[in-house]
């Protein structure tokens, strides 16, 4: 039996020009009701059914495979439009049951649409730079040990201070050029492939006209204040609206 | 102004599961097949991952943010 992947929620009549393929090159279909599309593959339920979720949810390979077909259709939405992510795996069992979705779910979906229309996500990440290694004291005696080694800790104590104060001035900065802005938990350093640790994992909603304005900022910020504090950006994106497509639904599922 | 990344293959693996799987509206209830599960999908992807890479305490706290890191 076939399972009816859905992707995403988009305003009905907005027609992508290039709509990508899902797993295994699947065609994605639009289909409507209620003002609004839900892109949607037909997938053998025997590979993408629900149990096949439960096999394979520890099998990296299977779920970055799949991972990288719902984010390709998302992106080659967004390229061109609006479009709301559903979370992965949303599936139904019928074309009847999607109908069902976006009939019990359109006002939740058309609001979401609505709070992220013409705008895009951004990622920003922060990272404090590796402490250089301290000096080897010299002393010439127990009492100027000592305080050459408070000393020392005083100096990172401030670094520490200042590093904060960057990164609080950073994320303020991005979020007034932005429309939204959430700040998610640090990636784990064994999944980020990076050592240092991250000090930001941020996300912000621009709108498209304002694009330049944010990435200004941010230049702004990482060349400046964020520089001279040890905190290295990395920026991610564009990316369709994931952390802001919020609806009561989720809410109530007990997510911050 | 900027292309969307849609060579999904450019984007690294932790942001796009942190979005894919992490974010996105969910839709809970009779309406689709199945819900219940997927965070832990999410932590079995993890354990999965973690002991590969990791060397070392990996924990950041949430202090991370107000700079207590280090």
């Amino acid at each position: 039996m076939n399972v009816h992947y859905v992707y995403g929620v988009l305003p009905g009549g907005q027609h992508p020009p290039d709509l990508a393929p899902g797993p295994d090159g699947a065609e994605v279909q639009l289909v409507e009701g209620q003002g609004l599309a839900a892109a949607v593959s037909e997938l053998p339920g025997d590979r993408y059914g629900e149990q096949e979720f439960r096999t394979h949810a520890e099998d990296p390979v299977w779920l970055q495979e799949l991972a990288s077909a719902h984010h390709r259709v998302l992106a080659s939405i967004a390229l061109h439009g609006d479009v709301v992510p559903l979370r992965m795996p949303t599936l139904c069992r019928t074309r009847q049951g999607v109908l069902e979705l976006l009939d019990a779910r359109g006002d939740a979906l058309r609001q979401a649409i609505a709070s992220v229309s013409g705008r895009v996500e951004w990622g920003v990440k922060l990272y404090a730079e590796p402490r250089p290694a301290e000096q080897q004291v010299q002393a010439a005696s127990g009492r100027d040990y000592l305080g050459q080694r408070m000393a020392q800790g005083r100096a990172r104590d401030e670094k520490r201070l200042r590093r904060g104060d960057a990164v609080r001035a950073c994320h303020d900065a991005l979020a007034s050029a932005a429309d939204h802005a959430v700040v998610n938990p640090p990636q784990d350093p064994a999944l980020s492939g990076r050592r240092e640790p991250m000090v930001l994992n941020g996300a912000y909603l621009v709108a498209r006209e304002r694009e330049s304005d944010f990435l200004a900022v941010l230049d702004a910020q990482a060349a400046g204040p964020c520089r001279e504090a040890g905190v290295v950006a990395e920026i991610t994106g564009p990316w369709p609206p994931y952390n802001f497509s919020v609806t009561e639904d989720r809410e109530s599922a007990g997510r911050p | 102004m900027t292309d969307l990344s849609v060579a999904a293959d450019d984007v690294a693996l932790v942001d796009l599961l942190d979005r894919v799987i992490g974010e996105g509206v969910v839709i809970g209830g009779d309406i689709v097949l199945s819900i219940a599960g997927v965070d832990l999908v999410y932590l079995g992807l993890r354990a999965v991952l973690a002991p590969a890479h990791v060397a070392g305490p990996s924990a950041i706290g949430a202090d991370a943010l107000a700079g207590e890191a280090l």
